[in-house]
């Protein structure tokens, strides 16, 4: 280093500085250029949003008229305008002032940001949006809506999620939307190749998809036959759950067991395996939801397993008007049945807040059939109360919800160490797709999770 | 020390200490206190929404047998070694080529920054829409237009292709970055030692590796360096293209995924630590191959 002389140097400290501003500057062109994710869920196009729903409980809210309370809502487009209209429905019914925190989209970093916050015992955000894999982490430190809450209110909402928010006989956080694996497939193409009907089990769609992949491959080289999420990532442990419970082998860890060392369970993953290069592109191993939705909505597959959200593409995309959505497919063996991964979302409030009575009224607001109702038809937000599900407006703004799905919660009951876990499951079923051995990567597998839950 | 007055060279050196003192505060608190604390870390349990209490080496212990993390090291390793290399001969081309003169010179100059000013992120997330299967414009060249293959190639299909197409990503980008730092060196060179090989007879390629390269040393070391210490700390280009996969984990996204993800700040820390040891060896063995060069 000794012999650079301080000319060249200063000269290569210049250039260091002119790249360092050069890169500035790039900065400010990369954001102003912009690069839409593609997903199109928001955008300048969406119409202006209709009025938000009365606030029903405005008189008992008007009671902490002035305060102000601070509240997570989702980032990200449509979803976040519609909570942003709820929350100034709110504020001028009631004079409560709500003050918005948008999360950031993937719901590991929502995660980590608001179990900081709450570990450091700080007050806010009073109202917190619970992620359905996140509840038993984050129990302790959420306040106990029961009481806060009618039992009737609470009977509004499925049992069963109710149950996967209940810890220790505590409510720690509301449901407000779900979302659940759904089977798009492309009813033109169903129709040309022969099929009256979409696949009832994962080895009909096997068939299905490689017939008609080899009739329209000719014409169209990047289609497929079927794209899912197999990126290794949150994603591919709900695929993965779905095709493992649908084969009637179990959900990766049951109850205090790990269960994923069964033969259903392998058949379930090898068949998966068998689909890369056959009827999926070898590239659905990095595919995530925008990726699967991408090549869906181009036009360049038959199959797709995605969320509700999905139907977006009867706008204006080049399948618009020919497709539809079925349940997932059962697993071809006895006890198979059709599964569909829950996702979803609730509404808590943190223990150390300094405005509970006002969280829990917004908290009841923002969870209101009404506001349910609302999102459902405007942001494509699945309902978590099957009465609202039920409703003619909602139904007609989301067709998935016409079909009974059967849920499947994923092993949540490790607590604080799902994402390990789930990281075990995704990396594991990723290695699979990519052709690594089944019965050794779920042996592996199996011993992971074993030894994470001890 | 004595009452006794300072000498000059004392005086100075107080002066000295005086004004790097605001300075070195700042370091102390950017940067020492953070690497002092993920040292103390390391030796924890520590979880976030959990207790802390010191461990030992237990975490150290745990990660020599720890198969993820050797993975991630070797991933790294070998896209750093991969990189470098082929970062540093196409910059040294590209530094000679743009150090001839010829019309437009200036412009080309400009035009070298251009991958380097775009942030890391979009420009992966570029290239993943590049590279894609199905609708990537690459195999859209080589099935549909060139015929030069028969099917889409999965550019991230198995390890090897994966650490290719990620590797393409980052010569691509930084190239230009090695290039400049080169350039900078060719400069400084003094035109009459080149000239008097001229004369003497020697000839492109002779000139090049006895005068020039030699003289080059100093630059390309620093070019080196900075590029191998970037990449051994890579992880945006990675995690834009292969979000989690185990295979293409780099020392980096383990330590986020255990920090961020699972909340393990403890053994987080120790893999950080021996991270920087790791990037620490890398610049001994530049340091002394210098070192070494210049005796």
């Amino acid at each position: 280093m000794n012999e650079i002389g301080r000319r060249t140097f200063l000269r290569l400290g210049a250039i260091g500085a002119g790249a360092t501003l050069l890169a500035a500057c790039g900065d400010g062109n990369g954001i102003g250029g912009g690069t839409g994710n593609g997903t199109g869920t928001g955008g300048a196009s969406t119409p202006a949003l209709p009025a938000a729903p009365a606030v029903a409980n405005a008189a008992a809210a008007k009671k902490f008229s002035g305060v102000t309370v601070t509240s997570d809502i989702p980032g990200f487009g449509t979803e976040l305008a519609t909570t942003q209209a709820l929350a100034k429905q709110f504020e001028t019914e009631t004079g409560v002032k709500i003050k918005t925190v948008p999360l950031p989209k993937s719901t590991s970093d929502a995660y980590a940001a608001d179990q900081r916050l709450l570990a450091a015992g700080q007050a806010t955000p009073d109202v917190l949006l619970v992620d359905l894999i996140y509840p038993p982490a984050l129990a302790g430190y959420l306040l106990d809506l029961k009481g806060r809450l009618t039992d009737a209110e609470i009977a509004l909402s499925y049992p069963n999620l109710i149950s996967v928010n209940t810890i220790d006989s505590h409510l720690v956080a509301y449901p407000w939307y779900g979302g659940f694996g759904r089977l798009y497939y492309r009813t033109d193409l169903l129709t040309k190749y022969g099929f009256p009907a979409p696949p009832k089990t994962w080895t009909e769609l096997t068939t299905m998809a490689g017939k008609i992949q080899a009739g329209e491959q000719p014409g169209n080289k990047a289609f497929a036959g079927y794209v899912f999420q197999g990126n290794a990532y949150e994603g591919l442990t709900c695929n993965a759950l779905e095709w493992v419970a649908s084969y009637n082998g179990g959900t990766f860890i049951d109850g205090s067991a790990v269960s994923i060392d069964n033969p259903n369970a392998i058949a379930a993953l090898k068949l998966a395996q068998s689909w890369i290069g056959k009827i999926a592109p070898t590239g659905v191993t990095t595919f995530t939801e925008d990726e699967a939705h991408s090549a869906f909505g181009a036009g360049n597959a038959a199959f797709m397993r995605n969320w509700e959200y999905a139907q977006d593409l009867d706008k204006g995309s080049a399948v618009a008007g020919k497709f539809a959505v079925a349940p997932l497919p059962a697993g071809a063996v006895s006890g198979g049945t059709t599964a569909a991964a829950a996702g979803g979302w609730a509404v808590a409030i943190n223990k150390n807040s300094k405005n509970p009575d006002a969280a829990v009224e917004w908290l009841r607001y923002l969870t209101s059939p009404g506001a349910q109702a609302y999102r459902a038809i405007n942001s494509a937000d699945v309902p978590a109360q099957p009465a609202v599900a039920a409703q003619g407006d909602v139904q007609a703004a989301l067709p998935a919800l016409k079909q009974k799905v059967n849920p499947v919660a994923r092993p949540t009951q490790v607590g604080g160490r799902y994402n390990e876990a789930s990281t075990i499951i995704f990396q594991a079923v990723n290695a699979m797709l990519r052709g690594s051995n089944v019965e050794s990567g779920v042996k592996k597998m199996a011993a992971d999770l074993q030894g994470l839950i001890g | 020390m004595s009452a006794k007055p300072l000498d000059l060279g004392g005086r100075q050196a107080r002066l000295a200490w005086l004004l790097m003192a605001p300075s070195m505060a700042v370091i102390a608190v950017v940067a020492l206190y953070p690497a002092v604390t993920t040292v103390y870390r390391s030796f924890t349990n520590d979880t976030f929404g959990g207790g802390s209490s010191w461990i030992g080496l237990d975490n150290y212990a745990k990660l020599l047998h720890d198969t993820a993390f050797r993975s991630a090291t070797w991933v790294t390793i070998e896209f750093t070694v991969f990189t470098v290399t082929v970062e540093a001969v196409l910059g040294m081309i590209l530094a000679l080529t743009l150090h001839t003169a010829f019309a437009g010179r200036g412009v080309m100059r400009a035009l070298l920054l251009v991958p380097f000013a775009i942030i890391n992120v979009i420009s992966a997330s570029i290239w993943k829409l590049m590279f894609n299967q199905s609708y990537g414009v690459f195999n859209d060249l080589l099935v549909d237009k060139l015929h030069l293959a028969s099917q889409p190639i999965d550019f991230f299909g198995t390890r090897t292709m994966a650490l290719l197409s990620v590797s393409a990503i980052d010569v691509w980008k930084t190239t230009p970055f090695v290039a400049l730092l080169l350039l900078a060196g060719l400069q400084s060179i003094p035109a009459d030692t080149l000239e008097a090989a001229q004369v003497d007879g020697a000839g492109a390629v002779r000139r090049f590796f006895s005068i020039t390269l030699p003289q080059l040393r100093p630059a390309l070391l620093v070019a080196v360096v900075f590029r191998t210490l970037d990449a051994l700390r890579v992880f945006d280009v990675f995690f834009v293209l292969f979000g989690a996969r185990a295979d293409t984990t780099t020392m980096s996204i383990y330590i986020e995924q255990n920090i961020v993800d699972f909340g393990k700040a403890g053994y987080g820390s120790a893999i950080s630590v021996v991270t920087m040891l790791i990037i620490a060896v890398f610049v001994a063995f530049y340091v002394s191959l210098n070192a070494r060069a210049s005796r």
